[in-house]
């Protein structure tokens, strides 16, 4: 800045020092020029009174002869006093001319020096401003105001400072976005804790409930029975959350290792079918298998325990949320790149506008069927997780005839 | 996570006084290395105008975008042009085959341009991965709507591009090709590490992105 400052300072005196030479200069060529005109006039002088014929030396002076003999005119006026570099009216005027130049070619330079000076202050100032500009903005971003004015580019007169506003802006832009980003974080590990406490607190309560009840001596042997059935099934609920929390948080922090093995995908899935058999035998829904003979042989690269966990909790939902004598269908379509796996149910289904929402983490339906049944709304989360680390996609919609849910899951022949 | 593209105050606008309409208004939006945004919104609500500007293929009325923190509108024309080359891969719903040449010179067209070496055991990965191994001596006018979207998605990664935009690359398909088409780009997104930007009308393709960005009137109304 300091180094800005006095290349412009010195901007200005080399330009004040070039004014001042040219000012000389000019004064020099006048005065030169003046002094000739005053040798002329004398010249003339002495010729016209050298010769007896005036109007032949007239003539000849117009005519721009050369050859002047003006030595005789010079003797005569010494004789009577009057010397060139004298006091003569002429030489007189000629001074007084030369006084004059020399006094306006003053003022002028002053003037000019001045407006220099003024234009300089001005710039100061501007400069000054600008930077009080920049310096608010700064102070600006501090108290997290993101929002500064546009600008048109004739705002700035030093393009420098200019780019700076430009880049600041940006900068600015860009804090504005992180600012969120820290914002939306935040609510989310809010919203994580919340919910996390949440899910415990219910299952908490009820087990401390039952232990209370249990304590007390005047239960009978039934009563003892049923607090102890209760107070088993709520640990087991707690047990079952924390195990999706840890899953989760495993694999978030990739602790989980996904290994691929080139397996036959249609074990793995029946393999999952068979985990969830016994529920789905409970509510009688039946659970049937469509896929070409090839397919059942066909070889996957895949994570067998993974993805049938990933399998089960799309299976565990489907039996959940379907009423008894249904059934539910597990299509294997040979695609190209991608072998497409359809799980389609016909239970409650899902609202077109949940779609994305039912592969979030914690993310629970909001109808009633969906409250009435237990569950941590973690399960899709990481079905999904799992299945995009097979390279895979999973996506839904509503089941082919308008009923139930539809789950896609697409996995690649080769990774 | 770095941040690979970012806009800032983008506006595109058309006409003038009581004409005058935003197809873009006041977009500020920033998406991380590796990330699969789809940009969703009604037709003519300014997704593909934005994205003709994430690519440097239209320019705006005003703001900047950035890609790799550099100003893209501050390149030259051809500097852009390699730019885009170089570091974007586009795929349209209306394909933009070359009709008179063979589906590979179609797809190792853009490699051509550069002047650089085309890596084939690269390409050829692609190609068997989107199962076009049959059809590479064929014209592109001989083949379905979906192959041939196939192909211009061979043609977009066969560069290595650092970014992936695509305006409705399933347009044209049924939604068991889309869904196939979709997750070829996911997958090769991931791979590669690529950032893939997804223009979609259809909200089932957008579950599959990590992300989706809504644009109404163009403006961004959810992030």
């Amino acid at each position: 800045m300091k180094k800005c400052k006095s290349n412009r300072q010195s901007f200005y005196i080399v330009i004040a020092v070039i004014l001042f030479l040219a000012i000389l200069l000019f004064d020099f060529v006048t005065i030169r020029m003046e002094y000739m005109n005053y040798q002329d006039k004398v010249r003339i002088l002495c010729k016209m009174i050298s010769e007896e014929d005036m109007i032949q030396s007239a003539t000849r002076i117009l005519k721009g002869s050369k050859d002047m003999n003006i030595e005789a005119g010079e003797k005569i006026l010494a004789d009577y006093g009057y010397q060139l570099e004298n006091q003569n009216a002429l030489y007189q005027l000629y001074k007084e001319q030369c006084t004059q130049i020399i006094t306006l070619s003053i003022i002028l330079y002053i003037t000019c020096v001045l407006i220099i000076w003024a234009i300089c202050i001005i710039e100061k100032q501007k400069r000054k401003m600008e930077i009080g500009r920049l310096e608010e903005v700064l102070s600006n971003y501090r108290k997290e105001i993101y929002d500064i004015p546009d600008i048109s580019s004739n705002d700035f007169i030093n393009k420098d400072t200019e780019k700076l506003y430009f880049n600041i802006q940006s900068f600015g832009d860009y804090l504005k976005l992180l600012s969120k980003r820290i914002y939306e974080e935040k609510e989310e590990t809010k919203s994580l804790v919340t919910d996390i406490s949440h899910q415990l607190k219910t299952p908490v309560a009820a087990l401390k409930t039952s232990f209370e009840i249990l304590q007390q001596d005047d239960l009978n042997p039934d009563e003892k029975k049923e607090f102890s059935y209760r107070r088993n099934l709520q640990l087991k609920g707690i047990e079952n959350l924390l195990e999706a929390l840890i899953n989760i948080s495993r694999m978030e922090t990739g602790m989980v290792e996904i290994k691929m093995e080139n397996l036959c995908i249609f074990e793995t899935i029946l393999d999952a079918v068979n985990r969830v058999h016994l529920k789905a035998e409970e509510k009688r829904i039946q659970i049937e298998m469509d896929a070409d003979e090839d397919l059942q042989e066909l070889m996957l690269p895949h994570d067998k325990k993974w993805l049938s966990e990933a399998l089960i909790n799309i299976l565990d939902n489907a039996i959940k949320y379907s009423p008894t004598d249904t059934c539910i269908i597990i299509r294997m379509m040979k695609r190209i790149t991608f072998l497409r796996i359809e799980i389609e149910d016909q239970g409650i289904g899902i609202p077109k506008c949940d779609y994305n929402q039912v592969f979030k983490r914690f993310y629970r339906g909001n109808s009633k069927e969906v409250k009435a049944q237990t569950g941590s709304g973690v399960g899709l989360y990481l079905t999904r997780e799992i299945i995009n680390r097979h390279n895979g996609t999973i996506s839904v919609s509503s089941g082919e005839k308008g009923v139930g849910s539809k789950f896609i899951i697409q996995l690649p022949y080769r990774i | 996570m770095e941040t690979i593209l970012r806009t800032e105050n983008l506006y595109k606008t058309y006409g003038s006084g009581q004409t005058k309409v935003n197809a873009v208004e006041n977009v500020n939006i920033s998406i991380e290395q590796g990330e699969f945004v789809a940009i969703v919104g009604k037709s003519g609500s300014g997704k593909s105008t934005l994205l003709h500007m994430f690519g440097g293929l239209d320019t705006p009325s005003k703001g900047n975008v950035y890609i790799k923190n550099q100003n893209i509108f501050k390149l030259k024309e051809d500097e852009l042009a390699v730019f885009r080359r170089r570091k974007i891969g586009f795929v349209f719903q209306t394909f933009n085959l070359v009709s008179s040449i063979n589906v590979w010179e179609n797809i190792v067209l853009p490699i051509g341009l550069d002047g650089k070496k085309v890596d084939e055991t690269f390409v050829k990965d692609i190609i068997k991965t989107l199962g076009l191994e049959q059809k590479l001596h064929n014209f592109p006018n001989t083949l379905s709507g979906g192959q041939q979207q196939r192909v211009a998605i061979a043609r977009a990664l066969a560069s290595k591009p650092d970014i992936l935009l695509a305006d409705e690359p399933t347009g044209n398909l049924d939604s068991k090709t889309s869904d196939e088409v979709i997750g070829f780009l996911k997958m090769s997104a991931q791979k590669y590490g690529q950032t893939l930007v997804m223009i979609t009308h259809d909200e089932d393709i957008a579950q599959i992105a990590d992300r989706t960005i809504l644009i109404e009137d163009g403006k961004v109304v959810e992030q």
